[in-house]
């Protein structure tokens, strides 16, 4: 469909204008309330608003406060088709349809508005004409271009017819979901069967192990009767066993019993013999006896003689002794007389000698005690002791510092005499040649008889020195008086008498130490009263010299040591006597006891002896013992004859065997018991098992199993089939939907790089959008670009569908004040994509800015001026 | 003397390949079958029953499964002998030494303990090899006719056994393997007449006077000849035998070569041509290259069918048919664009034999049904 021209009248502010359409590009420039937009406004309105309409859109384009009808009259080129088509709403409404070729036609009304239609719908793509319009503020939008049949014919035609099957992909869908999540997982009656394929498969080889076990079960039974029915037979033969050799055993015992009867006959033959040589024994023995008791009676009484004998000759020894030791005694008792009387004279001359000592002693030391006592009280009254001296000193020593300070300070003057004429200072005369110095300190005179009275007057004294002198002279003079001394001379004579009466004291203090030896002087005083009132009276003596009484005491004690010797010889000797005495009379009175029971046992003895023989003469002994002795030999002989025939018998075998088979039957007997109990015991499950019905469950469950199994499989075939069937068609067509898509891509690019560059490519979905941008390799999702950018790549849609569709097929594009977002570099690139658009589809843009398009090569302009 | 001759009356055996409403039905025709014979026998004026071996399918049975078994046994007019075979062995679990059998089996019932001759009518004896544990060590009925001298005459002699025989053993190294050698020579001395085996469940002559009487009701399909019982007269003139139909249950094989859509019609109308479906288990197996339309087809013949029969199965193993799509298929679908891309893809998949190949030949299979229902 081209575009001829359009008049409008009474148009919103269009009274009355016409625009001429060329088939390139026409730019209708006006500013925007001449009505450039009403121009798509009116084309839509004639096409979808019947003249008697009085929607909205209608009545909105009435020109305000003018009651008049809009008009709009649209000549047009479309198929065959050439008409001239008119409408006017709401005042004096009306419709008419001329149609030029291919016949001529008339028509008014909706007759007329149908007809158009119907032209419209045979040669437009109603569609298209829609999604060509690109209306003020729609700009940023994509067309709708997927159910453009026209679009879509043009781009099968270029890469194979597209059918979408949409309703056979929804029941391949719906197919696939009967098996299938959409994820991919088995779900529904397939993932139920397998599930229960699962739990069936469990339910048979349990059961099939129930029914193996039960088998189990029938064999150990059989296995078990089968050993039962061995060991009854080995039980009847082993019992047969074991009872010959129980009488075998019997047999044994007899024999046994005959061995044990020759050994006690045996042993009694035996016992009796050795009785009767005991009896012969005892009979020799006793006879024996009897002569040694008689002769060691005979010895016992010449011993008990010996005795007596020695016994008298101890007594007298005994005897002899104790004389003896009496006169030593007494001999000793002078000797100590003798030697006590000599001590005590001794004794009493000593302590006469040691009172004289004592009592000089205490003289002297008396004596030196008073000596002390005076010297010390004589220290005691001089007060200066060595500390106050050095004081003393000290502060004298000060008021000489302080004196020669002051004097320092004062004139002196030096005198010399010459001559024999006597000078006298101060009183003092000077010899010839004499010189000497004075201090001024007081008024001096110096004078020469006769000659000259020389007046020297110190000067002023410095205060200070003064005052320091003076302290000094009251310090020393204070402490002087304190000491009650007059000078530290002195002082110092009186410290000399203290050094020298302290030198007394201790003097006489080491001669009274010396003397009292360690004592006090109290002590000694004690010790001599002591001393004269033991001698009381006697202190005179008359006892001789110490010297002869000093060698009378030895000898006494000679005397007496010597007189304790004889004494203790005579002791010994009088007890050795005593003892052996004593020793002798015991041994004298046991032996003569061991006498007298020694003849008494040898009379018993032969009296035992002399009744035994009565009883059994030695003779009748003698017999006897022969024949037990025979007696013991034939028994012998017995009992080695049963032990042959106890032997022969083979006693250890027999009852090896009879043991063995006796333990044989126990063990048999043990396990037919023990086999017993299994067969009862398998018996109980079998029964058991019996019950359970095992082979009908097995048969139920495989019956299931299998059926599942079958319904499983059939499921799974359909389920692979229709997975197979869905991923197939899905790859074609995504691939067909691709190969269609790709013309118009080409196209939106190829027009796109003249805009945007040479790496300018786009990402177009199956339904036509344009869905991304890569420029310079960089993507960016449509709904993310500028403003710019999507009113720019929407415009390219649009352009390439205008170029895609068959002339003959396609619509006017129409742009309505488009490109608001473009720069002016973005503007002249677009104006030579519209100018290449424009040479095969007609371009129709409407405008308020004429420059925006001026780089527009073949464009025709049209200015649209207000009325 | 005519006697019925039958064995693997199985009863309590449960065809666990069977669906859940045909289960029950073919337990209970095990017991209808035995009713069956205890018929037969009243109609036919036979002396007696002999069954040899597996009466019941398992020791381990339901007691319950006992219970209703004697009950048909009470049915019988004339003795039925029972010998234990390798299913019912008599060993400890044995069902014959259970209280749930002892204490409610009827008096005209006996068990065949050993291999003592047995009268079960004047002149009559049966010699059995009863089967004591599922795993003997030798030729039982070699075993209990060793002994015996050759029949009194007037007596008629007949040996029950069971177990393979010799001749048709394919392991003949069994230990438990019936000499079939052995047998003849007791038939050709004269120490019996005739000989009846259980085991085989195919009704199979083994040689003259020794037979397979077959199990009454189908068991399993590998079966040739199961449903039967042998009618046996023995007389001065010698041993006659007629087989007597019991079965009421098919299990059959069906191959087809499956190539057109017209050969799955034609299967179609087979399939609707057998009788008794409830009681037929069919096993399928086709070979051939069917469109995905005649494959479509086929499903939906199949699964009318499954709701008829007592089991209808794709016998996996021998089943070799290639479902590829062909041009008309998918052309009258108007499938274009992409889908037309994916049939081609699946196509080619479906036709490589590779690991998908199946899950290919499905999915366009379901493409195909999906696609006509879009419509």
């Amino acid at each position: 469909m081209r575009l001829r021209s359009i008049t409008l009248r009474n148009f919103r502010g269009v009274s009355e204008s016409t625009v001429t359409f060329s088939d390139g590009v026409t730019v209708i420039v006006g500013p925007n309330e001449v009505g450039k937009s009403s121009i798509p406004e009116a084309i839509g309105l004639l096409r979808e608003m019947k003249a008697s309409s009085r929607h909205r859109r209608v009545t909105a384009v009435q020109p305000v406060h003018r009651d008049l009808g809009p008009e709009v009259e649209l000549s047009l080129v479309t198929g065959a088709y050439e008409l001239t088509y008119r409408k006017r709403w709401i005042r004096q409404a009306m419709t008419e349809l001329r149609i030029d070729a291919p016949r001529r036609e008339q028509l008014t009304g909706d007759e007329a508005h149908d007809r158009f239609l119907a032209i419209l719908n045979e040669t437009c793509d109603m569609d298209l004409l829609v999604a060509s319009e690109l209306v003020q503020g729609n700009s940023l939008l994509q067309p709708q271009l997927a159910q453009v049949a026209s679009l879509q014919r043009a781009l099968d035609g270029s890469a194979g017819e597209f059918v979408s099957h949409d309703e056979l992909m929804e029941r391949i869908e719906q197919e696939y979901e009967r098996y299938f999540t959409r994820t991919g997982r088995e779900t529904g009656e397939y993932r139920a069967l397998a599930d229960k394929r699962d739990a069936l498969a469990d339910d048979v080889a349990r059961l099939e192990a129930q029914s193996e076990q039960m088998d189990q079960f029938t064999l150990q039974h059989q296995e078990v009767s089968a050993e039962l029915a061995v060991i009854g037979r080995k039980l009847e033969e082993s019992e047969q066993d074991r009872q010959q050799l129980e009488s075998a055993a019997e047999e044994l015992t007899a024999l046994r019993d005959a061995v044990a009867l020759a050994e006690r006959a045996l042993e009694d033959r035996v016992r009796r013999q050795g009785e009767l040589r005991v009896s012969q024994e005892t009979r020799r023995e006793l006879i024996e006896e009897v002569e040694q008791r008689a002769q060691s009676a005979e010895g016992l009484a010449a011993e008990v003689a010996l005795a007596q004998e020695q016994e008298r000759r101890a007594r007298h020894a005994s005897d002899e002794a104790r004389v003896a030791l009496t006169e030593a005694e007494d001999a000793r008792k002078q000797a100590r007389l003798a030697e006590a009387e000599t001590t005590s004279k001794l004794n009493r001359l000593r302590s006469r000698e040691e009172l004289a000592g004592a009592a000089r002693r205490l003289e002297q030391a008396t004596e030196t005690d008073e000596r002390r006592r005076l010297s010390v009280a004589e220290v005691e009254t001089i007060g200066v002791d060595a500390t106050l001296l050095s004081r003393l000193e000290e502060l004298d020593s000060r008021l000489q510092v302080a004196d020669g300070v002051r004097s320092a300070a004062a004139p002196s003057v030096s005198v010399a005499a010459l001559g024999a004429q006597p000078v006298v200072v101060d009183g003092t005369a000077l010899a010839e040649g004499e010189g000497r110095d004075w201090l001024i300190s007081d008024p001096a005179t110096i004078e020469v008889e006769g000659v000259v009275r020389v007046q020297v007057r110190p000067g002023e004294t410095p205060s200070d020195l003064d005052q320091a002198w003076r302290h000094a002279r009251d310090d020393l003079d204070l402490a002087l008086t304190a000491a009650g001394v007059d000078s530290v001379a002195d002082a110092r004579e009186l410290f000399e008498r203290r050094q020298r009466a302290q030198g007394q004291a201790d003097q006489a203090e080491s001669a009274l130490e010396l003397l009292l030896q360690g004592d006090s002087l109290e002590a000694l005083r004690d010790q001599v009263s002591l001393l004269r009132a033991r001698l009381g009276e006697d202190t005179a003596g008359e006892d001789g010299d110490r010297e002869s009484l000093e060698r009378a005491a030895v000898a006494v004690q000679t005397g007496l040591v010597e007189a304790e010797g004889v004494l203790d010889a005579a002791r010994d000797t009088a007890d050795r006597c005593g003892r052996r005495f004593e020793d002798a009379r015991v041994a004298q009175a046991q032996l003569a006891a061991t006498m007298t029971s020694a003849q008494n046992e040898a009379r018993r003895v032969a009296q035992r002896l002399d009744a035994a023989r009565e009883a059994h003469p030695d003779a009748q002994l003698e017999a006897a013992a022969a024949g037990a002795a025979e007696e013991v030999s034939v028994a012998r002989e017995h009992l080695e004859t049963c032990q042959a025939a106890l032997s022969d018998a083979e006693p250890e075998a027999l009852e090896m065997r009879l043991e063995n088979a006796r333990q044989l039957v126990e063990r048999l007997l043990r396990e037919r018991d023990g086999g017993a109990k299994d067969i009862t015991k398998l018996e109980t499950l079998l029964e058991d098992r019996a019950k359970q019905g095992i082979y009908d469950a097995l048969a139920n469950a495989r019956a299931a199993l299998e059926n599942t199994q079958t319904r499983y499989a059939r499921l799974h075939r359909l389920a692979q089939a229709v997975r197979l069937l869905r991923e197939t068609m899905a790859t074609h067509r995504a691939a067909s939907q691709q190969s269609y898509v790709a013309p118009f891509r080409e196209r939106i690019e190829r027009l796109g790089r003249v805009v945007f560059g040479s790496d300018f490519s786009v990402d177009v979905s199956t339904d036509l959008v344009i869905g991304s941008r890569t420029l310079k390799g960089v993507t960016v999702p449509f709904e993310s670009l500028s403003s710019g950018a999507k009113e720019q790549l929407a415009l390219l849609g649009r352009l390439a569908c205008a170029q895609l569709i068959d002339q003959e097929e396609g619509a006017p594009v129409i742009l309505d004040d488009a490109l608001g977002f473009a720069d002016s570099t973005r503007l002249n690139a677009l104006g030579v994509v519209l100018n290449d658009v424009g040479s095969s589809a007609q371009v129709v843009i409407l405008t308020c800015q004429a420059e925006r398009y001026a780089s527009l090569g073949s464009a025709d302009v049209v200015r649209l001026a207000a009325s | 003397m005519r006697f019925i001759a039958t064995a693997d009356w199985q009863l309590g055996m449960t065809a666990h390949f069977l669906d859940d409403d045909a289960r029950p039905r073919f337990h209970q025709a095990r017991l209808d079958a035995a009713r069956r014979i205890a018929n037969l026998a009243e109609e036919t004026g036979a002396a007696f029953v002999v069954v040899c071996g597996d009466v019941f399918e398992s020791n381990q049975l339901d007691r319950s499964v006992v219970a209703r078994s004697i009950e048909v046994f009470r049915a019988f007019t004339v003795p039925l002998v029972l010998l234990p075979g390798n299913h019912d062995p008599l060993d400890a679990a044995s069902i014959y030494a259970s209280p749930a059998y002892l204490s409610r089996v009827p008096e005209h019932v006996y068990v065949l303990r050993d291999n003592e001759p047995f009268e079960v009518v004047p002149g009559v004896e049966i010699v059995g090899a009863p089967w004591c544990s599922k795993r003997p060590v030798g030729d039982l009925v070699a075993g209990a006719t060793a002994p015996l001298e050759p029949a009194p005459a007037g007596t008629v002699r007949v040996i029950a056994g069971h177990g393979a025989v010799s001749t048709l053993n394919p392991d003949r190294d069994s230990l438990t393997t019936i000499s079939t050698e052995a047998l003849q020579r007791v038939l050709s001395d004269g120490r019996a007449h005739v000989a009846v085996l259980g085991d085989r469940h195919s009704t199979t002559e083994v040689a003259p006077g020794i037979w397979y009487p077959g199990a009454p009701e189908v068991t399993a399909r590998r079966e040739e000849d199961s449903g039967n019982v042998l009618l046996i007269d023995v007389d001065d003139a010698g041993v006659r035998v007629e087989k007597v139909r019991t079965g009421r249950w098919t299990f059959m094989t069906v191959k087809e070569e499956l190539n057109s859509r017209e050969d799955v019609e034609a299967l179609g109308d087979r399939l609707r041509a057998i009788p008794d479906k409830e009681r037929t288990a069919v096993w399928l197996a086709f070979v051939g290259t069917l469109s995905t339309g005649a494959y479509a087809r086929l499903e939906q013949i199949l699964d009318e069918a499954g709701d008829l029969f007592a089991r209808i199965d794709h016998w996996q193993r021998h089943t070799d048919l290639a479902i590829l799509p062909d041009d008309q298929d998918f052309a009258q679908l108007g499938l274009s664009g992409f889908a037309e891309g994916a049939v081609t893809d699946l196509t080619g998949l479906a036709e490589d034999d590779g690991e998908q190949s199946e899950a290919a030949q499905d999915a366009l299979s379901l493409l195909f049904r999906l696609s006509e229902a879009a419509g």
